[in-house]
């Protein structure tokens, strides 16, 4: 058994790594799976690299936080929020006058959408600004692996701290990870864990962290969930923290019975229990990577090695991440273009690689909810399926609406997206810190000073490119279809085809919903 | 400093607060010693081997048969619906907004009736082939409009979480038999209404053909505005997907262009509002002979927390004359026998109405279930008046109980679906 672990390590360490630079297909290939496609120049700063440096310098300029400033009402501390936030909600059930109170009361929660709203855009905004797409794309995964809804969990302030854990985690441990998800509050109100008490067990939270969180569906029984739900009896908002934490007395205390191991467990130590125990945990969490960022087919052997590499490295995700992305199998040709782009990835990308200016994200939110992916409102615990299920008669006919504004470069009435004419990307209304300060839109000069100054860091910010490659006939249609379709077009693209038509052509080509 | 920095280090503090149970660094160390790694991952080698998943066995389903599913989105009132008008409790509570009993529209020797603007739904009882669910809820009901229904739309307990759809779960079962000219699994009217996939509702799911629409018009003109699939050898799994369904779009197109030219088979008029508009689209495509096993519906506008009368016998005007006029039509084009119509909503309503002449939300609720093949009259017990629970009803019916009349008695679909097992049916379906 050991032997078999020892050697996958070595296997994976020697196929991976050709001494060579990359080529400008492979430099491609790894942005678009890495981020959300890069322009030209984005492009270039990666070919002098060879695999393994481009890699560690995508996973080295990984951020823990965001780049933006937080929304103002995310600003103040946590506890503090909450009890202003509750003051503000038991004033109005004191209204004695109903119609008064459910007016008050409308108009608080109103409020509180709001600002989900402006929350969803703040997280559109970082996506199309970042210098770190990778870390979005990190965000985006864990969201849809630590799920919750804003519309269930009400409080968008909840959805914030949430979206700062996931960061904070997202490229770091998952063994301390999956330890700080009971207390996330937002979680405990999603999976009603308040009424997980001694003697009542609610089952929703330790189901999860059986199906999607740890081990994955199909490796547990009934037995083990009832069994599990009693280790997590008793957690309570701790009003100091504004997080869950263990009340003694609420907590189910006996001896438990989960896969076969027996304790008398709390939360974290049958979470434990699961991290140390359980090989599941490992595959499962490789097997998810793997249809992330190398293939929607499971290669089982493979995604072993990876799970024994990944348990070897006592879950350190940078490790996992980075024998995902050095796998053969990431860049072997044939795998470009197998992935479908979700609807954030096709609008980010879009906005990104078209040099797109967003005057007003909050229609981003709109289009991307058309598109089925309601960021911070997936349609259930599970999140979104993904994959192939991106792609419906409904969601096709979408896309194709979507694309075509985008080539337009004008969602003036929803989305008020304009043609970039080297002005920077204007931030959206309501936010505070950076986020003013002209994020984006860095000029290549300053981005090759970036890097000499920390060679290790890798700051990718999108370009202006079309107008140049506008002007350079067949040469500007090549490059543009180099740029955005990961494989040969469905419908050949005229090398002669006059400028706008050609980029209409790569747009609307099916492969431009492919990675 | 830095909010985000703020929270990560409230976060670590929590984290190592929980005591001697919190995780440290060094124990996470140990998960790679390897000395203890055989002795952890003893069932390694059949990791790497997966068994293969049994396969379900196939089952089937009466394809020819269509479930029409009308959402009253909001929580329906169902005590001004199908009104306890015998019992004096029920006027006690609702001083205000309770319906007269002189005006109440009676149905036979029953101590309950219909709200008087439902007179359109009289023709069917009359004909018995309109059924009434009484007291439809579920044990530990949940009041939030989210969770609510989500739980009706993936039939799950009230604390269980499903992903699927029930509709969903059933037509993904059910390959045997099924006709190739299907025009959809489902068509979900009102573009507006879904945006997002949670519009699929009880289709959400699995990969079923879905189609959601405006009317068949604005479809038709949308899938037409997309250029045709081209062909593409050694296209790679993900890609023929995308061209499988673009090559959907535009088929689809052209047969709802085909069923279209069809002269519609029935001279009923309808009223207006947009239930009655997509019911009428409902039966032309039933009566020009396409194959949709479930067709879904959805009225807004029923949490009527304030001034409820005016405007909820507003909506039931609607449903009422909506729902008679497609019975009408739908016998008129010979298809009746061949639709079962059913109606949900998320919760009740309170027994009590509130200072803003409202009602707050509540528990269970009537449903009316309607067909060709339908056996009418009142199905289940009333929920009693001096019998609430914290003030709101206990329901009498399973809300699964619909799903299982579908399930079973309507399509003959053998498996059993729910993860609430023997679930019977309301038998309200002729053999």
């Amino acid at each position: 058994m050991l032997v078999r672990w020892s050697l996958s390590i070595v296997a994976v360490a020697a196929l991976a790594v050709p001494v060579a630079a990359m080529d400008f297909p492979e430099a491609r290939h790894l942005l678009a799976r890495t981020g959300f496609g890069g322009t030209p120049a984005e492009i270039d700063v990666l070919l002098p690299l060879t695999r393994e440096q481009a890699v560690d310098a995508l996973l080295a300029s990984v951020r823990p936080t965001a780049r933006l400033g937080a929304p103002e009402w995310c600003l103040g501390s946590l506890p503090a929020y909450l009890a202003e936030r509750r003051a503000e909600y038991d004033v109005i059930a004191k209204i004695t006058d109903e119609k008064e109170r459910d007016k008050k009361g409308n108009e608080r929660r109103e409020l509180d959408r709001k600002r989900g709203r402006e929350l969803k855009a703040w997280w559109f905004q970082e996506m199309i600004t970042t210098d770190s797409p990778l870390t979005e794309r990190l965000t985006l995964f864990w969201h849809n692996h630590f799920t919750s809804q804003f519309e269930t969990v009400e409080d968008p302030r909840l959805m914030y701290e949430q979206n700062i854990l996931l960061r904070a985690h997202g490229a770091a441990n998952f063994g301390l990870f999956m330890l700080a998800i009971p207390s996330d509050p937002a979680m405990f109100r999603y999976l009603d864990s308040n009424s997980n008490t001694k003697g009542r067990p609610n089952e929703n939270f330790a189901r999860e962290v059986m199906e999607l969180f740890t081990v994955g569906e199909g490796k547990y029984t009934e037995s083990d969930i009832k069994e599990a739900a009693r280790a997590f009896t008793g957690y309570k908002i701790d009003d100091k923290t504004g997080r869950a934490a263990l009340v003694p007395q609420r907590h189910d205390a006996g001896k438990k019975n989960v896969l076969g191991h027996s304790g008398a467990f709390d939360g974290d130590e049958i979470i434990k229990v699961l991290l140390l125990r359980e090989e599941s945990v490992a595959i499962y969490l490789a097997g998810k990577m793997w249809n992330e960022f190398i293939h929607p087919e499971l290669d089982d052997k493979e995604v072993y090695q990876l799970a024994a590499v990944f348990y070897r490295a006592r879950y350190d995700l940078k490790t996992l991440l980075r024998a995902t992305l050095l796998h053969p199998r990431f860049w072997d040709p044939a795998t470009r273009g197998t992935l479908v782009k979700s609807p954030v990835e096709l609008l980010v990308g879009g906005v990104r690689q078209l040099g797109l200016t967003v005057n007003n994200p909050l229609g981003l939110v709109q289009m991307s909810r058309r598109l089925g992916q309601d960021l911070m409102d997936p349609p259930n615990v599970k999140g979104w399926r993904g994959g192939d299920a991106w792609i419906s008669t409904q969601s096709l006919l979408v896309r194709w609406e979507v694309i075509e504004e985008l080539q337009r470069g004008k969602l003036a009435e929803k989305g008020e997206i304009t043609f970039d004419d080297g002005g920077a990307m204007m931030a959206a209304p309501g936010m505070s810190g950076p986020a003013t300060a002209k994020p984006g839109n860095a000029k290549p000069a300053a981005t090759a000073a970036a890097r000499k100054a920390d060679p290790g860091r890798l700051s990718l910010v999108p370009t202006q490119w079309i107008p140049q490659a506008k002007g350079k006939g067949g040469g500007g249609v090549a490059l543009a279809q180099q740029v955005l379709l990961p494989i040969a077009p469905a419908k050949p693209i005229k090398a002669d085809a006059a400028w706008d038509s050609a980029l209409k052509q790569c747009l609307t080509d099916l492969t431009f919903n492919l990675k | 400093m830095h909010p985000a920095t703020t929270a990560t280090t409230a976060t670590t503090a929590t984290t190592a607060t929980t005591g001697s149970t919190a995780m440290h660094r060094r124990d996470l160390l140990k998960l790679g010693a390897a000395a203890s790694f055989g002795a952890a991952f003893p069932g390694l080698a059949d990791a790497a081997n997966p068994p293969a998943k049994p396969e379900a066995p196939a089952s089937s389903i009466d394809w020819k048969r269509s479930v029409v599913l009308v959402e009253m989105r909001g929580g329906n009132d169902g005590l001004n619906t199908v009104v306890p008008f015998s019992d004096p409790l029920y006027y006690k509570h609702r001083p205000r907004i309770g319906v007269p009993e002189a005006e109440v529209l009676k149905l036979g020797k029953s101590p309950v009736g219909l709200n008087p603007v439902l007179k359109d739904l009289l023709p069917g009882w009359e004909a018995q082939d309109l059924a009434i669910a009484l007291g439809v809820g579920y044990p530990r009901p949940n009041r939030s409009h989210f969770r609510g229904i989500d739980i009706w739309h993936s039939a799950s307990k009230a604390d269980e979480l499903l992903h699927d759809g029930w509709l969903s779960r059933i037509l993904v079962g059910s390959a045997e038999g099924k006709p190739a000219d299907l025009l959809a699994d489902g068509i979900v009217w009102g573009y507006s209404d879904t945006v997002g996939y949670a519009g699929f509702g009880p289709l959400y799911g699995h990969q079923l053909r879905t189609i959601i629409m405006n009317t068949t018009e604005d479809f038709v003109r949308r899938a037409k505005g997309v250029e045709k699939a081209p062909s593409v050898a050694d296209a790679n799994p993900s890609l023929k997907r995308l061209l499988a369904v673009q090559d959907d779009l535009d088929q689809t197109a052209d047969r709802l262009i085909e069923l279209q030219k069809k002269p519609a088979k029935f001279k009923t008029v309808f009223p207006g509002g947009n239930l009655a508009a997509n019911l009428k689209q409902t039966v032309r495509l039933l009566a020009a002979g396409a194959h949709v096993p479930v067709f879904k519906l959805t009225i807004d506008g029923f949490d009527t927390h304030a001034g409820q009368k005016e405007r909820h016998e507003r909506l039931l005007t609607q449903v009422g004359g909506a729902l008679g006029a497609f019975r009408a039509a739908c016998i008129e084009s010979g298809v009746w026998d061949n639709v079962l119509l059913m109606t949900y909503s998320e919760f009740g309503r309170r027994v009590y109405e509130n200072d803003s002449l409202g009602t707050d939300h509540g528990t269970a609720a009537p449903h009316f279930i309607m067909g060709g093949k339908v056996k009418g009259g009142l199905y289940g017990t009333q929920p009693k008046l001096d019998q609430l629970d914290d003030g709101d009803l206990v329901h009498t019916t399973d809300y699964r109980s619909l799903y299982q009349t579908v399930a079973k008695d309507w399509w003959g679909y053998k498996p059993d679906f729910l993860t609430e097992k023997r679930t019977p049916s309301l038998g309200c379906v002729k053999a």
